[in-house]
């Protein structure tokens, strides 16, 4: 049945959450395309015995474009969804994603998260630096009180000290400072 | 970071894509010639007239259109399923019968003779109404076995409202207990992450 190839690589993207990127399945994105190939050539065969002669092959022309159509809606959702789910991925890690989520990109994704990253940096420089990816709300306190959850090292502050993160350790650090390695998971809040 | 998506199903929303997916049975009105492929039980060339199999909704909507082939009910909204929903729409296994069942069912009535559409789309309604009051509920309650077994029940829209909806009410029963601090956290992909990987780490 057309569509059902497809179809996989929709469900490849349900299966996890939407948090989660699955590995880019090129092979089935090929098979994919080597269908609507096929599907194409015979549509087009169909079309000129269709203008020559009769016209009893338009019900098949009119099947298999709607095939076409859905294996290229399908496909295009495939690389949208992907594309949001690197962009959330980019905004949630940082710049570097970790080694095993940036491998379940394919070569030309990789390429628009360098150029997504590059046009980030360009627009908040343009902000006299500011991070976006930092402040989602307004802060109520300056500092956070923090308890650091892995063994991290030295980590230097904007003016120039330098904080050993050890496991476990508790920390009142600059809330600009602290939120990165909050959201990677480095640190957690300790709330009042 | 996220933006809402709007209720209206788009061309790149995976869910509509899965609710166009689901099968109707439905009976060629009109022969379609070469593909005679798609008909595992005939051995002709064509699809020929009066054969009957199932098609994907997104195929049919197109073959629907042109009058060539003509589309009935699935199982899961066929009179008998309809007469069920009307009776006690509450304990009816939705996701079973079709995950998507809201979404799919409006494709399907757009799909049916004028009459038996409009029932289709009434009991939809209906059916909804009564249960979003148990989704809410659901999303209250203390999780328990019970409340595990009611949850299998729901269709996937039902399960998406019930998710966000036990959110909300955690957010606002903090709001409520007066802490005005709101917690900084890990984003859920990170946490998610970090959870996946950390039993590897420990296996290797």
């Amino acid at each position: 049945m057309f569509g059902v190839k497809a179809f996989e690589l929709i469900r490849d993207l349900t299966l996890t959450g939407p948090e989660a990127l699955p590995l880019y399945n090129s092979e089935t994105v090929r098979q994919v395309l080597e269908e609507m190939r096929v599907l194409y050539e015979r549509n087009q065969r169909d079309v000129n015995n269709s203008v020559n002669e009769d016209s009893s092959y338009l019900g098949t022309v009119h099947l298999r474009h709607a095939a076409l159509e859905r294996n290229k809606r399908c496909l295009l959702a495939y690389l949208v969804n992907r594309l949001q789910r690197i962009r959330d991925l980019r905004w949630d890690f940082g710049s570097v994603l970790p080694g095993d989520v940036a491998g379940s990109l394919c070569e030309q994704e990789v390429q628009w998260l360098q150029n997504y990253n590059r046009h980030l940096a360009t627009y908040m420089r343009g902000l006299d630096g500011l991070d976006l990816t930092q402040e989602h709300c307004p802060p109520k306190s300056l500092c956070l009180e923090v308890r650091c959850l892995q063994d991290y090292g030295l980590f230097e502050l904007e003016d120039g000290e330098q904080v050993l993160l050890k496991k476990d350790s508790i920390h009142l650090l600059p809330r600009s400072e602290c939120l990165m390695l909050i959201r990677q998971g480095v640190l957690e809040h300790i709330p009042h | 970071m996220k933006l809402n998506p709007s209720y209206e199903p788009n061309y790149f929303s995976l869910e509509d894509i899965c609710a166009t997916n689901s099968a109707v049975p439905c009976r060629v009105e009109m022969m379609i010639p070469n593909l005679g492929e798609m008909d595992r039980g005939s051995h002709s060339e064509h699809l020929e007239t009066g054969r009957r199999l199932e098609l994907p909704l997104w195929m049919a909507f197109n073959l629907v259109k042109r009058h060539l082939v003509k589309a009935d009910c699935s199982k899961a909204y066929s009179q008998s399923a309809r007469e069920i929903l009307k009776a006690e729409p509450a304990v009816v296994d939705l996701m079973k019968q079709e995950p998507f069942y809201y979404e799919s069912g409006v494709h399907v009535a757009s799909l049916l003779e004028p009459e038996e559409a409009n029932d289709l789309r009434k009991v939809l309604q209906n059916t909804f109404q009564t249960r979003s009051k148990d989704v809410i509920s659901l999303s209250q309650a203390e999780l328990s076995k019970e409340v595990i077994v009611r949850e299998q029940l729901l269709s996937k829209e039902e399960k998406t409202l019930m998710l966000e909806s036990r959110v909300k009410w955690a957010e606002v029963e903090h709001w409520l207990s007066g802490k005005l601090t709101s917690r900084e956290l890990a984003a859920v992909s990170v946490s998610n992450y970090l959870k996946r990987k950390r039993p590897r780490d420990d296996a290797e």
